[in-house]
């Protein structure tokens, strides 16, 4: 038997640390249980949903493309079949997976595994509050980790060449982010189509380079591919700025530079690396590297969705300038080779193997999984909701307005069949009550009055610290009128938390 | 292959030790360059245009009353004198961050105001003038001094002259037009820079640098931000020899040996020390401290992050990217003063807007040697023309000139006193007070108001038999304190709150920014303050986001609350005024 190397059994036990990391995550309270509601939805009927399938509050003129449904139908399968553990194994393969891919492509690109482990580290570090949840997105993510080590040789190979569209024609199923594989290989292209000009001092010959030929194959095969979709070429507009949708708050920085959040900080750090490394790199920065970085960088800046892109693409770029660094600066890292490393790469393989072990998916396979109020997170209303899962039969259909308004999402999933929500985190969900006036953060009494009327509402969910002006609403009402649930449970216990501490508030007569 | 050798950067030198100047004849005293000469054109050109800009409407106008208050009594008031601010603790000991430039500004106001005409429109105008002409002449002087400074570092006066450009340009994004307290310490920053651009502070500087700290402290609180940069590039300096000596123990004998490193040392432990002559004493320090950590300050636009969509963000944007570039390209060494510099006020930008004055500076300071090692050979940026008197001549006939030109030069020369119109700016209420005490004496006038003369729209408002309490956002608050303290001004009229945000206790404070932010329960607040009249401008970050939804811009959405609450406030202010103005219905 061959003995490991220490390097490769420190990438493993980085890829076990990633594992365990990411099966310990909590649902995300944004996205993921409306996702899998579609993927039921679209499994059940057979078909795509042409506008918002569940919400009479929802505009039925708004198209709706759905851009996941491969990943919605995929997570809701799973979660189907084998509950919220098993959507947690999955989240975890995928984002080993992402690790892994992501790990060989800097290697690729840099040339050594100790560079590949250093940038996937500081990737990991970076993408902390990305992979802390689990989320629809993480397959695209992996699909772009897939296409970073396709382009990873200053050549792409034949293989990158046939891996490619497929990659990024499953990427249009999965998610409407797809956009940005035709980004970074166009920025290559350009990139590299700017190189041989330079070179060879002229277009012509500069576009008969292989590697502009084989990349320009590889962008032109990859659009064409993108068609391979439900929705055909026009998926493809989409991709570069569907017009007239709304965009969640949640999804871009607010004004001001959230200096206090993790991934704003995180940008600003990624971009005094790029600037420590411009200065001290002794390697040539080529054209695509300045286009890819600017490009990227840029749009991470400004625009908070652009900022898991670039969080895996600044590595991956950087990585041979660190490692010219290094090599030209610090001392080199010995590590034990031969007979001498045995004892320290077994040490380091089982630590890897207890990682594993230690995680829940592991307690899962010998049947003792972790209790699903585990799993749902801190900020989503398990108990509370608990008490609205079944309606009695004849009772009537429930109108549900939750505040705040990602609440809907998990209401979405748990609530029995018809019951409506009034919004939800997908912007075709609630754009005609979006557009109508709605109260701020905690409203008053009359604007309670008016919301409640205007909709019909007859069940509110509410969390816990915007209830003053909802009580003084309901002081106003008859007696009897409105029963309150409160969630009465500890603060310590799983799924408990002030954060998804609310209160439900039903109306027993008919508005 | 690039290149990746690194120059080491050139020992600065002194003005005209270049190899040119040597070649070339002693040039004559007085004599200028052709350099010099588009210097001297553009800063007179600038002082020029600038006279005609009004004064903004931020915090100018209560420092001109606390100046006027010092001047009156002939000496510190120790706390708080202003009855006609409510909220404000009077008890609590008032600190003079800044007595010297309040007393200083109210002198050169009133010096304006009494060579105006009698009347208070032209005495406001004539102030305000010259207000603005000594807030240009102080601009002027900060940046001859960054001119100085730069061809101090570079031996090179196009390139100096680009780095001033570069520097203007930025200020005039984010603050040029600003006039307060904190400009004099501005010219004293950039003074500190000009001290720290030869490789070793000179004998001179140990004197006359802390002589500037010593007006700084007395000016201005802002003089913290020349120790940051003091400190910085003595730590800078320590950090060379560190690097150079190794980790050894020979490194702190070569800490305790190196002469710039103790004559670095040196100028910051001296004007620490000058800092401590000011009214307050080494007290002023800890108070400058917790000054900082106020929690009403936290809520100022100015002390929270930078904004995405603001100028402001774009000039630090722009000016990063240029330093990516300089980065890369630049043959000189960065050295470590230069990286914490960088870095620490960089920082410091993102995290707090206001930080970008000193950015700018910072920044083309650090910059210029860079564009100078990558660009000065460029022949668009050699002046090689020999210095002559008649350059010399040109140069004055051009400042001359250009300063005939200035708003300043048309009163005095030419007789055209300036009255407040185009002096202060539109949303400045001006006449307020007047026309508050002529509705006073005609209480049914109609209520709407005239769209033409948005500056007049606080003169209708219609008083009641007991002072009038206004809500002003804290800069309009400004002006009307400042304009209730000259004689015979209008009724008893209290504020609310003005922009000194330390003098207001934090749970009061809490609660006028729940009336400016239209938050829950504003109204309430306003009944408890007894408020009946609200003057507030259009808040500039509000107003895209409104044009976008297609509805008039709003104040933090208190204006849009206002207009919604009919029934309790009266809007007296016509569509599109600069001010709003409400009234409480009786």
């Amino acid at each position: 038997m061959a003995r490991p190397a220490v390097t490769r059994a420190l990438a493993l036990v980085l890829l076990a640390a990633v594992f365990l990391r990411a099966d310990l995550a909590p649902v995300a309270i944004l996205d993921s249980w409306s996702d899998w509601k579609y993927g039921h939805w679209i499994w059940e009927h057979k078909q795509l949903p042409r506008h918002e399938p569940f919400s009479s509050y929802s505009d039925p003129g708004l198209p709706l493309r759905d851009g996941g449904w491969l990943a919605e139908v995929t997570y809701y399968l799973v979660i189907a079949r084998t509950g919220l553990e098993g959507v947690a194994l999955l989240h975890a393969l995928l984002e080993t997976a992402k690790a892994g891919l992501f790990l060989l492509a800097v290697r690729r690109a840099g040339g050594s595994l100790g560079t590949a482990l250093a940038a996937t580290l500081l990737m990991e570090a970076a993408c902390w509050p990305f992979f802390s949840a689990i989320r629809t997105s993480v397959p695209a993510e992996v699909c772009w980790a897939g296409l970073l080590l396709a382009c990873s040789a200053p050549r792409p190979p034949r293989a990158a060449l046939v891996a490619a569209p497929p990659l990024v024609a499953l990427w249009a199923n999965l998610s409407p982010t797809f956009g940005v594989a035709l980004l970074l290989l166009g920025g290559l292209l350009v990139g590299r189509f700017f190189e041989e000009v330079r070179a060879r001092r002229g277009l012509v010959a500069a576009a008969g380079d292989p590697a502009v030929v084989r990349l320009g194959l590889m962008l032109a095969l990859s659009a064409g591919a993108v068609c391979c979709n439900p929705y055909g070429s026009s998926h493809l507009h989409d991709a570069f700025g569907p017009a007239g949708l709304a965009v969640l708050d949640a999804r871009l920085w607010p004004k001001l530079i959230p200096v206090e959040q993790w991934e704003s900080r995180v940008v600003i750090a990624s971009a005094l690396v790029v600037l420590a490394v411009l200065r001290l790199s002794p390697r040539p920065f080529t054209p695509a590297e300045v286009l890819l970085t600017a490009t990227f960088a840029v749009w991470a800046w400004l625009d908070k969705r652009g900022t898991p892109w670039w969080l895996m693409l600044g590595p991956w770029l950087l990585a041979p300038h660190l490692k010219a660094i290094f090599d030209a600066s610090a001392p080199r890292v010995v590590l034990p080779r031969g007979a001498d490393a045995a004892p320290l790469a077994y040490a380091l393989v089982g630590l890897a193997a207890l990682l594993v072990l230690l995680s829940p998916a592991a307690r899962w396979a010998v049947g003792r999984p972790l209790p699903p109020e585990e799993r749902v997170g801190p900020l989503t209303p398990y108990h509370l909701v608990a008490e609205l899962t079944t309606r009695e039969p004849g009772a009537p259909q429930r109108r549900v307005f939750s505040e705040p308004y990602w609440w809907g999402d998990y209401l979405l999933w748990r609530l029995p069949a018809g019951d409506q929500v009034f919004w939800y985190s997908r912007p075709e969900g609630f754009m005609r009550p979006r557009n109508e006036t709605l109260p701020g953060l905690d409203p008053s009494p009359a604007e309670w009055r008016s919301l409640v009327e205007r909709y019909r509402f007859n069940t509110l969910v509410v969390r816990a610290d915007s209830g003053p002006g909802l009580r003084a609403y309901l002081a106003e009402t008859p007696p009897g009128e409105w029963v309150v649930v409160e969630d009465n449970t500890s603060p310590d216990s799983p799924g408990g938390g002030p954060a998804s501490r609310g209160l439900i508030v039903v109306r027993r007569t008919a508005p | 292959m690039h290149d990746t050798t690194r120059v080491p950067g050139p020992i600065p030198t002194r003005p005209g030790a270049g190899s040119d100047a040597r070649s070339a004849p002693a040039p004559r005293a007085f004599s200028l360059r052709t350099t010099d000469v588009v210097l001297a054109g553009l800063l007179a050109a600038f002082f020029a245009a600038f006279t005609y800009f009004p004064i903004h409407h931020t915090d100018v106008w209560a420092h001109l009353r606390f100046g006027q208050e010092i001047v009156r009594q002939h000496a510190l008031p120790r706390h708080e004198p202003f009855p006609e601010s409510l909220g404000v603790d009077k008890e609590a000991p008032y600190i003079h961050y800044q007595w010297l430039a309040q007393a200083g500004a109210y002198l050169i106001y009133e010096a304006g105001a009494a060579l105006s005409p009698a009347d208070a429109d032209h005495r406001l105008g004539g102030g305000a003038l010259f207000l603005v002409t000594a807030h240009a002449l102080v601009l002027v002087l900060r940046f001859l001094l960054l001119y100085l400074a730069f061809v101090r570092l570079t031996d090179s006066p196009p390139v100096a002259l680009l780095g001033v450009v570069l520097a203007g340009g930025m200020g005039l994004v984010v603050h040029l037009m600003i006039l307060r307290p904190q400009v004099l310490g501005e010219l004293a920053f950039a003074a500190v820079l000009l001290a720290l651009s030869r490789p070793v502070p000179s004998r001179r500087a140990l004197v006359w640098v802390p002589l500037v700290f010593l007006a700084w402290a007395n000016c201005h609180g802002s003089f913290v931000m020349g120790f940051a940069l003091l400190g910085a590039v003595t730590a800078g300096r320590a950090l060379e020899v560190v690097g150079r000596e190794g980790a050894h123990f020979s490194a702190a004998r070569a800490l305790l040996a190196d002469g710039p490193l103790r004559r670095l040392s040196a100028l910051l432990v001296l004007c620490v020390l000058a800092t401590m002559v000011n009214p307050h004493g080494p007290a002023l320090l800890s108070d400058s401290y917790a000054l900082s950590k106020n929690p009403n300050i936290a809520t100022m636009e100015e002390w929270k992050p930078l904004p995405f969509k603001n100028a402001v963000h774009w000039a630090f944007f722009g000016s990063v990217l240029l330093l990516a570039l300089l980065l890369r390209l630049s043959p000189r060494r960065f050295t470590p003063a230069q990286v914490l510099l960088l870095l620490g006020f960089g920082l410091e930008s993102v995290a707090h807007a206001r930080m970008v004055v000193w950015w700018v500076m910072v920044f083309a300071w650090v910059a210029v040697p860079h564009l100078h090692a990558l660009a000065g050979r460029a022949p668009c940026l050699a002046d090689r023309g020999r210095p002559s008197l008649r350059k010399t001549a040109a140069a004055l006939a051009l400042i001359v000139a250009l300063l005939a030109c200035s708003r300043t030069a048309l009163w005095l020369l030419w007789g055209d006193a300036p009255t407040s119109a185009g002096r202060v700016t539109a949303v400045t209420p001006v006449h307020a007070l007047d026309r508050i005490r002529t509705a006073d004496a005609v209480r049914d006038l109609g209520a709407r108001l005239s769209a033409a003369t948005p500056l007049e729209a606080a003169a209708l408002i219609p008083t009641g038999p007991r002072p009038h309490v206004v809500f002003a956002s804290e800069t309009l608050g400004d002006y009307l304190l400042w304009d209730i303290g000259q004689e015979g001004r209008g009724p008893a009229v209290r504020i609310c709150c003005y922009t000194h945000v330390h003098l207001f206790p934090k749970d009061y404070w809490d609660r006028c920014m729940r009336v400016k932010n239209a938050a829950r329960g504003w109204q309430h607040v306003l009944d408890e303050m007894g408020a009946d009249i609200l003057v507030l401008e259009y808040d500039q970050y509000e107003q895209d986001e409104h044009r976008k939804r297609g509805e008039p811009p709003g104040f933090s959405n208190l204006i849009d609350r206002v207009r919604e609450a009919g029934d309790r406030w009266q809007v007296l202010s016509a569509p599109g005024a600069p001010v709003f103005l409400a009234r409480r219905v009786r």
